[in-house]
């Protein structure tokens, strides 16, 4: 069996971009684009929860209106931040059967836009939450099993894309792993250096990420030493900077 | 004839059921039932795994969370006899794993360095589509009976019964949405395993009892336990130690 988030990854690098598209974004618009075809969407958009609280779109594909996307931001509500919040997909085939009073502006703003089913998938390691991916068709109809497959697939693409680009790593120059790992004791580690540090949960997985990668070393490993107290990540202090925000990272690949 | 006692049999199945009521926790529940398998099957270790969808098996619970035991269902990602069972939807039973043509050369010595003679392991199934497994570690080398296979399968069909349970299933697609949010509310345990082992300065595996019995003594959802520690862990510092 292959590995459809590697795949959805190498697929992604080379897919072409308009020139002017948005440097700090480019991947992630990248995987909008191909989401289009993997999932047989007319829209793609990744929303991005941002300091606040409250997801944002950062990346779209062609054919989504942003003025949507806008208005969800406005109105709070919507399948995005549903996704986002409850942790769980929000898969709508068709939204003239939705109950108009579940998200009253949005659905007369989507029909406007000539959507007519919207799935969304959280973006999200856990309890970590990122965003969420949201897809857009024209005609009602639900997502076959492949293509289901496909949005969780691209789902875990843009966590991993958001973990090493949107959030970078200082010091972070290898491409993005083939997919995230899914081993306990690193989210063991997770939640430990959490509380060593007394940051975000959030942080503490950057910061993870970060050791292993300075120091060229495997995340799994990594989390093994904090959990078994071989290694104790030091306080963002002492490193002579803070770690109150992503790190712009530059010229990396 | 089953060798479980038959008193006890109907006890499980009737607590488990009883476990099924509105708002159910899914990773409460897959643990009742490998804690309650490895009462029945004689020393025992019980665990279930679900497959992501990349077909991946994830641990999703176990009867006890002692670290070797996870790394063997760790291991089965590339042999195992979870692998086989999910692949195949074919339950296996009575593996011996001191067997010098044992199947899986890898994943055997492993189980045996953790104390274990015997393996079985059944399907979880929904119709046709096998979204996992259930594995029994037995650290004697008796042998499980035909019946006592089928009540073990019954635990797992129990298991299957639940995750499609706790919410409406009406459309296929969400099948594969109940198991997305299952295996992420795993990860939110493990996260909080760790956060809690860390603050109270426990094994993580005793820091899961910590986190059951709370939700117990509180009448809180697990997962719901777990993602405050790991997102407000001052508002349970008062979560103590058992």
């Amino acid at each position: 069996m292959g590995n459809p988030v590697a795949d959805i990854l190498r697929e992604v690098r080379s897919e072409e971009l308009p020139s002017d598209a948005d440097p700090s974004t480019r991947s992630l618009r990248r995987l909008c684009q191909v989401a289009t075809r993997l999932v047989g969407a007319q829209g793609v958009a990744v929303n991005v929860v941002a300091t606040d609280g409250a997801p944002q779109l950062v990346a779209a594909s062609d054919g989504v209106e942003r003025p949507l996307d806008g208005l969800q931001q406005i109105t709070g509500d919507g399948p995005g931040s549903e996704a986002f919040g409850t942790s769980r997909p929000v898969l709508v085939p068709d939204l003239d059967e939705l109950d108009p009073a579940r998200w009253p502006g949005y659905v007369a703003a989507a029909r406007a836009n000539g959507i007519h089913a919207v799935f969304a998938i959280p973006l999200q390691v856990g309890a970590v939450r990122l965003g969420s991916l949201e897809l857009y068709r024209s005609a009602a109809g639900g997502l076959s099993a492949d293509e289901l497959t496909n949005a969780f697939s691209l789902a875990d693409a843009a966590v991993t894309l958001l973990l090493d680009e949107h959030f970078p790593v200082e010091g972070a120059v290898t491409g993005p792993p083939a997919s995230l790992p899914y081993r306990a004791e690193i989210f063991h580690a997770q939640g430990m250096v959490m509380m060593q540090l007394g940051v975000s949960l959030h942080e503490a997985m950057l910061r993870l990420r970060a050791h292993a990668f300075v120091n060229d070393a495997d995340l799994a490993d990594v989390a093994r030493q904090v959990v078994n107290h071989q290694l104790r990540l030091d306080r963002p202090d002492d490193e002579g900077g803070s770690y109150d925000g992503p790190v712009k990272r530059e010229g990396g690949r | 004839m089953t060798t479980f006692p038959v008193e006890r049999l109907a006890g499980v199945f009737v607590e488990v059921a009883d476990t099924l009521v509105a708002d159910f926790d899914v990773v409460d529940f897959l643990h009742l039932i490998t804690a309650r398998a490895a009462e029945l099957v004689p020393d025992s270790a019980v665990g279930l795994m679900l497959a992501d969808h990349q077909g991946r098996l994830r641990f999703m619970g176990a009867s006890t969370e002692a670290t070797r035991l996870l790394e063997l269902f760790q291991v089965q990602n590339d042999q195992g006899p979870c692998l086989d069972c999910f692949r195949t939807g074919v339950g296996v039973v009575n593996a011996d794993l001191h067997d010098d043509d044992t199947p899986w050369p890898q994943f055997a010595p492993r189980a045996v360095e953790a104390g274990f003679r015997s393996v079985h392991a059944v399907p979880l199934k929904l119709r046709s589509e096998v979204i996992g497994a259930l594995n029994v570690f037995g650290r004697q080398p008796t042998r499980l009976e035909p019946a006592d296979a089928h009540i073990v399968q019954a635990l797992a069909d129990v298991a299957t019964i639940g995750l499609m349970q706790e919410r409406a299933i009406r459309r296929s697609e969400v099948l594969a949405e109940q198991l997305q949010t299952a295996l992420n509310s795993r990860i939110v345990v493990e996260q909080a395993k760790g956060a809690l082992a860390q603050m109270h300065g426990v094994s993580v595996d005793d820091a899961f009892d910590l986190l059951r019995s709370h939700a117990r003594s509180t009448g809180t959802r697990l997962s719901d336990v777990a993602r405050r520690v790991v997102t407000d862990p001052d508002g349970v510092r008062g979560l103590s130690r058992p």
